[in-house]
């Protein structure tokens, strides 16, 4: 080869060439052959333009086939079009170096790997046909994707981030389903995410990297110039200590990927967030990052994980949050509609029984109308957090930084505080219509205890939901609950209940003293306090002037209060309403709680 | 590669900042093998071949008779960059001068010729950088054609020199190895031979210019991009 002959571009990189530089040698290839490491076995495996077969070698080496075409060719293995006239199917014919071939140990090991690789059934996975030996050559058949790869499509215009987030959780289940299989990819690049016609992604040449090379990651490095072109995609685990990969690599490799179709560039020294170049969430940026993770142990430990985290991550608007319409929804509005009609329903049926029935006291009718209404409310605003029926907004539901991340995170926050203030709301509702109906027998306190219960609902939902929030922290496995606390929690929210219940419902007292018909000396009872149906001969619990709780019958039902007698005597006693605590539930004698005489 | 980093011509320059004759020496070795570079650079600026070689000539000299080039110190960084720095300085300086002895004047320049003096500034550095590579790799094959020569094999370089950079075409291959007497695997053996030997050069000539085996490995990716341009 004199260097007149020579053409101006280098055969094997396309470099514009001078013959008057470095003797007529292409200086990129020279440079690449410097930067080869010293393994004999693994130089003699490269595939250069010279070793490329042609199509009359490879139609002579496959009688079967009928060789329609070169498709491409990698720095390791050449790829054909061609036709099974058998089964009229079109089929790519991957062919492996001769030398690479003869390598000792290779046929082992191609038979293992091309057995588990030809089992590797999944719709986001080029499959593979078959595979074998041919006339010299290690071949693979392969299902034909009609399409590009993804190198190709960013070539031709860069990819919109909503079209980059769609592709990738495919790719995530093809790489779950191979993960779970114990199949690797090892060389996830965008040569090797093809695209069909139909848009659809397909991941190729999966495992061929171990096919090629036992110890994984090496012989990539040994390529002409690959080092430069596809170690940016490997995973430092992967370039350092290639024996050691697992899935995790993959999911690294991913990751550059996404980061490369979301701004063009590749994530290389520090790098900028891929929200600073394109429009994608922080939700987006934290996915993306988190895959890029030096230490593997601080990636998505799963393909799963990473698929449900871009999810989630790309149903954010990127724009963070913009006009409360934007973001409304069907149900939104139906629940609006609805709690509106049952607000008003409510309101009119309350107000004419209030009107035309009762004549109350007015503070606390007014206040239990309104916290009727607050429980009414509450119920179904938290009814639609719980059931998740609240998409993700700036108004409606738990608003922290946390929360807006993902839409996943927000379905789990609010769903939690929702279900706790269902709860509560139900229990102010209670209160409400136990106020209205006067059911609690000391009207003074009822105002304060209202208060109260209100006040307690919202703490104790924001307290709970705090607490759950931080033990699940965002995209990490939630802390494990201590026991202590758990109980903790659940105790104070007895004694809440217990207290309220003490308060409004029943009481329990025992009777140090009294010789009433039918009660026994020193029995605990139980007495109701909302219990309005007095009738003669009920035994009540009143507060006497002592300030002690008495016992007494039922003489009569007056306006303001109860005439009561005591010890079966004629002679009767008013007792004003708010003087009388409940009616006796049921009592209870434990002999052995006094001494005996 | 690691061990001989202690005493490539570099490092030997960047800590004795040139003062001793042994530094000076290496300096000197260093300059001569980089001098295509440094006349790319200044035609690129736009300067004629010969004005080119003239002012390289004389920003060597400057350089190795240990004359202060501002703004560029030895002790940091690479050769290269050194290199490339007191460059610059040297051609804005003459530049300076040019400009102001044509005005006539002793007057100071304007700002203006320093913002068009700028301008060009990108160009030339991929250019010089480029050239630098090319430079690296023309030095390493002669290394290595010397090399070579001197163990009688001068006439085997020249056979397999066009296979350096790959595989043959199996016919090619059968045919070179009959042109060199050997079998086609002593040929591929001869050819692995001197592909070792050659990417000792190149790693050595590099080592040479940077100051760490880290650098070494940078160098060398930059070297790669600057040719792909």
């Amino acid at each position: 080869m004199s260097p007149d002959s020579l053409p101006s571009r280098c055969p094997q990189c396309g470099l514009a060439l001078s013959p008057d530089t470095t003797q007529g040698l292409c200086p990129a290839c020279l440079l690449a052959v410097a930067a080869l490491p010293t393994d004999p076995d693994l130089e003699t495996q490269r595939m250069v333009e010279a070793d490329l077969p042609t199509l009359e070698d490879i139609a002579a080496a496959f009688p079967d086939l009928e060789i329609l075409g070169l498709i491409g060719r990698g720095g390791m293995s050449a790829v054909f079009k061609a036709r099974q006239p058998k089964l009229d199917r079109i089929v790519a014919l991957k062919v492996l170096p001769k030398p690479l071939a003869a390598t000792p140990g290779f046929a082992e090991r191609f038979q293992r790997e091309g057995r588990v690789l030809a089992r590797l059934s999944h719709p986001s996975i080029v499959m593979v046909h078959d595979f074998g030996e041919s006339g010299g050559f290690a071949y693979l058949v392969m299902e034909f994707v009609d399409g590009v790869n993804l190198r190709q499509a960013m070539r031709a215009g860069r990819f919109p981030p909503k079209q980059a987030l769609k592709i990738i959780p495919a790719i995530c289940d093809a790489l779950q389903f191979a993960h779970t299989q114990g199949v690797l990819h090892r060389d996830i690049k965008p040569e090797n995410l093809l695209l069909d016609t139909s848009g659809r992604v397909k991941i190729a040449d999966f495992g061929i990297a171990k096919i090629l090379n036992e110890k994984g990651g090496d012989m990539l490095l040994t390529q002409s110039g690959a080092k430069l072109g596809t170690a940016p995609y490997m995973a430092p685990e992967q370039i350092e200590q290639p024996s050691s990969v697992d899935h995790r690599a993959d999911i690294y490799s991913l990751g550059v990927v996404l980061y490369e179709m979301l701004t063009g560039e590749l994530p290389l020294g520090r790098f900028a967030a891929p929200s600073e170049k394109a429009q994608v969430s922080g939700g987006v940026d934290d996915v993306v990052m988190r895959a890029l993770e030096k230490e593997r142990g601080k990636r998505q430990q799963s393909a799963d994980e990473m698929k449900t985290q871009i999810e989630g991550a790309a149903c954010v608007p990127s724009a963070k949050f913009g006009a409360p319409s934007e973001i409304s929804n069907r149900a939104l509005k139906l629940g609006a509609a609805a709690a509106g009609a049952i607000f008003i329903a409510t309101n009119i049926f309350l107000l004419r029984h209030f009107f035309q029935e009762l004549q109350q006291d007015s503070l606390n009718s007014a206040l239990s109308v309104l916290l009727l209404n607050v429980g009414v409310f509450s119920l179904i605003l938290n009814l639609a957090l719980w059931l998740g029926l609240v998409p993700i907004n700036r108004i409606y539901g738990v608003q922290s930084p946390s929360t807006l991340t993902s839409p996943k995170r927000w379905y789990e926050v609010n769903a939690h505080f929702g279900k706790h203030a269902f709860w509560w709301s139900l229990a102010v509702m209670g209160a409400g219509i136990a106020g209205f109906y006067q059911l609690p027998r000391h009207q003074d306190a009822y105002p304060w205890a209202a208060i109260t219960l209100s006040l307690v609902a919202v703490v104790a939902s924001v307290i709970s939901t705090l607490w759950w929030m931080h033990q699940h922290p965002v995209g990490k496995p939630p802390h494990s609950q201590k026991r202590l606390v758990s109980w903790g929690g659940q105790a104070a929210v007895g004694v809440v209940i217990a207290m309220f219940i003490k308060s409004f419902i029943v009481e329990a007292y025992r009777i140090p003293a009294g010789n009433e018909p039918g009660v026994t000396k020193g029995s605990h009872w139980l007495a109701s306090k909302i219990d309005t149906g007095f009738s003669i001969g009920n035994l009540v619990v009143y507060e006497h002037d002592t300030g002690q709780p008495w016992l007494a019958r039922v003489e009569r039902r007056e306006k303001d209060g109860l005439m009561l007698t005591r010890h079966g005597k004629p002679e009767t006693f008013f007792v004003k309403w708010d003087k009388v605590i409940g009616k006796m539930l049921f009592s209870h004698f434990t002999p052995d709680a006094f001494p005996k005489p | 590669m690691t061990s001989s980093f202690h005493d490539t011509r570099w490092t030997l320059v960047s800590r004795s900042r040139g003062s001793d004759t042994q530094a000076a020496e290496a300096l000197s070795e260093l300059c001569e093998a980089y001098y295509a570079p440094v006349v790319a650079f200044l035609r690129r600026q736009g300067r004629e071949e010969d004005g080119a070689r003239e002012l390289a000539h004389d920003f060597f000299a400057k350089l190795l008779s240990g004359g202060a080039i501002e703004g560029a110190k030895p002790e940091r960084g690479r050769f290269r960059s050194y290199l490339l720095g007191a460059l610059k300085h040297f051609a804005a300086d003459q530049r300076q001068k040019f400009l102001a002895a044509k005005r006539g004047g002793g007057l100071a320049p304007s700002e203006m010729d320093d913002e068009l003096a700028d301008v060009a500034v990108e160009m030339p550095d991929a250019e010089f950088d480029r050239q630098w590579a090319l430079t690296l790799l023309d030095n390493a094959l002669i290394d290595l054609e010397q090399e070579m020569a001197q163990e009688g094999k001068g006439q085997l370089f020249s056979l397999l020199k066009p296979a350096l950079t790959g595989l043959s075409q199996s016919p090619e291959q059968e045919n070179l190895a009959h042109q060199a007497g050997l079998s086609v695997d002593a040929l591929k053996m001869s050819l692995h031979r001197m592909r070792k030997r050659f990417r000792a050069s190149v790693t050595r000539r590099i080592a040479d210019t940077v100051g760490s085996p880290e650098q070494a490995e940078e160098e060398l990716q930059h070297l790669f991009a600057a040719l792909r341009g």
